[in-house]
């Protein structure tokens, strides 16, 4: 009978860790597929390619019509010419014309469909002129484009004609280049181990741990109340069921009690004087900013200098926060919509500075200087302002203690390399030394350098 | 027994509330003295935003629309600007012919006449193109590209960006590219507030002596 109970038991426990582990299991491999449904659903929506001729032509113009050989001028299907148009193409046209696609002016496929030659060399070589006489056709781009072609009155006929021939060349090919879809066949994004993906396995088999654990304890109390139950057993029986000492024992005492209590001070202690050198250090300080800057985004991804906007940082003491003229430099033409876009057009028009929050405040008790440190000593941002170009948001990498100054101080060379200022230091310090002058040799570890 | 749980409770709220002095996220942490900190006299980037700063923050912001946790200031009214204190069209006899050129008043439309009479007023040598490249480098190259092509990372966003070594480019006068530079052309926008003109004059330097040439 007992043997009997003690069975279902056991039974039951088994079952249900079966269970379990079918559960954790599904959950693994069911989030993979959530996973992938996501990734299809964030795939970039494949818009169709507009044609480009007749969208550009205006409409109802007079002179439209096929282009006759006009002045001499043929388009060539000769492969030097058309060699020769493309390096012109590349280096005089593509900044602001693609062969199928609109950029700053119009695509030029077929082209030479809409106008005849004679009038697209003299448009090439003096654009602004020809709008401005009155031509329809010319004005028309002009009020489509709202911007003037520069003179390109440095290029031959024939030369302008074999740009023509290669874009006549260039449009047939186009298609087999670029992101465009080829047949239908879409771009397949590259997927990688989501972080998602991990966190769900590691749920799962912390789940089964759990219920194995779980499980395995039912089932040694299960196991010792068969064994309460039965008669006669063995002394190693016995011990299991009645132990010297217990885990009860183990944490009254006295000497448990007194290890705890140093460990517990020692944290507390470690705790407190972390706290007390953290008074007055900044470090890890990255406040939300009144527009989400990222410069993770500008000077990593796009590469930009950071002297292009800190423009202070090679002159003077404070490479100084830029103004929203110089965010007006690029964003006149991209990403020029957006509520935080908005915020700074409102500034600019208002006149008005961007209240940006500071992140580094050294005291105004020590003296620092930008260019000193980046122009003369040629240092790099980063070594004080960490990974910049990993930053969404802006946080302050280092300590900027004192003693982070002086440790620098103590270990760098001066880079008196080229810099005439430094020639009598350096001989002065080779007379008693054969190590390179570091900063502190010249005098960069005395309190008035930095604090007066 | 009660004595030892009070301290451990004494210690430990010690602990946390130091803890609490540490900066991290949005908090700035606890400053030790706040009258050091803070300059007494102006500097622009000085920031103070505690409203009873007063005893130690001697200086009122200024008034920016409203907004008083600046010391940024508009210059005094009627203040002339350095850069149209004379120009290029000539004007004051003191001033040579080298440092002339460092100060710039040339109308924006008169490009033309600025690629026609402007000679860089730097010498060229060595150091002067090398520190060109360094600014060209910093201001020009995020469109522009390294190799001046029109190819760089922000170009290919900003779209219509002139090939530095090629075209009409490659003619223009070391007047003309400097005028660029200042007040833009087409689709560039005006540097000069970035850039200043000596600065400017070595860039030009760079790129027709350098850049152009396909040395660099």
């Amino acid at each position: 009978m007992k043997t009997d109970t003690y069975m279902r038991h056991f039974q039951f426990y088994t079952k249900s860790f079966r269970l379990a582990v079918a559960f954790a299991l599904g959950i693994m491999l069911w989030s993979p597929d959530l996973l992938a449904q996501d990734n299809k659903d964030k795939q970039p929506q494949q818009t169709t390619q507009q044609t480009p001729d007749g969208q550009q032509a205006p409409q109802g113009d007079p002179q439209q019509q096929p282009a006759p050989p006009a002045g001499g001028l043929a388009l060539s299907t000769d492969q030097a010419v058309i060699d020769a148009g493309k390096g012109l193409f590349e280096s005089n046209c593509k900044q602001c014309h693609g062969i199928n696609e609109v950029v700053v002016g119009p695509a030029l496929a077929k082209v030479y469909d809409r106008k005849n030659l004679a009038w697209i060399v003299n448009f090439v070589k003096y654009p602004q002129k020809t709008i401005e006489s009155g031509d329809a056709y010319a004005k028309a781009l002009y009020d489509k484009y709202k911007q003037f072609m520069p003179n390109h009155d440095f290029l031959s006929d024939q030369q302008i004609v074999s740009i023509v021939s290669y874009v006549k060349k260039a449009e047939s090919e186009v298609p087999t280049t670029g992101t465009t879809p080829v047949n239908g066949v879409t771009p397949v994004k590259e997927k990688g181990v989501s972080s998602g993906l991990l966190t769900a396995i590691i749920l799962g088999l912390t789940f089964m741990l759990v219920i194995t654990v779980g499980a395995l304890f039912m089932m040694a109390a299960t196991l010792t109340k068969y064994l309460k139950q039965s008669k006669g057993l063995s002394t190693e029986d016995l011990d299991v069921l009645e132990p010297e000492w217990t885990i009860g024992d183990v944490l009254r005492s006295r000497a448990f009690i007194t290890i705890v209590a140093f460990l517990f001070l020692g944290l507390v202690t470690k705790a407190g004087l972390e706290g007390l050198l953290s008074v007055g250090v900044q470090q890890g300080y990255a406040p939300t900013q009144p527009i989400p800057f990222s410069h993770k985004l500008h000077a990593g991804q796009y590469e930009i200098a950071c002297q292009y906007c800190h423009i202070g940082v090679e002159k003077g003491k404070s490479a100084n926060i830029p103004s929203a003229n110089i965010c007006m430099n690029c964003h006149n033409s991209i990403k020029t919509t957006g509520p935080w876009m908005q915020k700074i057009y409102e500034h600019v028009l208002n006149d008005e500075p961007i209240q940006w929050v500071r992140v580094h405040n050294l005291p105004d008790l020590a003296y620092f200087n930008h260019a000193q440190h980046v122009k003369v000593a040629g240092l790099a941002c980063e070594n004080c302002h960490g990974d910049i170009k990993e930053m969404e948001v802006v946080q302050q990498a280092s300590l900027l203690t004192m003693g982070w100054c002086i440790d620098c101080h103590r270990k760098t060379d001066v880079n008196h390399k080229g810099n005439a200022y430094y020639d009598k230091l350096v001989k002065l310090h080779a007379k008693d030394s054969k190590k390179p002058m570091k900063v502190e040799d010249i005098g960069g570890l005395e309190c008035s350098k930095c604090h007066y | 027994m009660l004595k030892l749980t009070k301290n451990i409770f004494f210690a430990v709220g010690l602990g946390v509330a130091l803890v609490g002095c540490q900066a991290g996220g949005e908090s700035a942490g606890t400053e030790f003295a706040p009258q050091m900190y803070t300059s007494v006299s102006y500097e622009p980037l000085t920031q103070v935003t505690n409203p009873n700063a007063s005893d130690y923050n001697s200086n009122p912001y200024n008034n920016y629309g409203g907004k008083k946790a600046m010391n940024m200031r508009l210059p005094v009214e009627g203040t002339v600007k350095r850069q149209n204190f004379r120009g290029a069209n000539g004007g004051n006899p003191f001033v040579t012919d080298t440092t002339k050129l460092l100060i710039y008043d040339l109308h924006k439309d008169s490009i033309a006449l600025a690629g026609r009479i402007l000679k860089n007023p730097l010498p060229l040598n060595d150091a002067v193109v090398e520190e060109g490249k360094h600014l060209y480098t910093n201001f020009c190259s995020p469109c522009h590209g390294e190799g001046g092509k029109g190819d760089g990372k922000v170009g290919a966003m900003y779209k219509g960006v002139a090939n530095l070594v090629g075209g009409a480019v490659l003619n223009a006068s070391e007047g003309h590219i400097f005028h660029v530079i200042t007040h833009g052309r087409n689709r560039m926008w005006s540097h000069k507030s970035q850039i200043n003109p000596e600065e400017r004059w070595k860039i030009v330097h760079y790129v027709k002596n350098s850049l152009q040439k396909g040395s660099n």
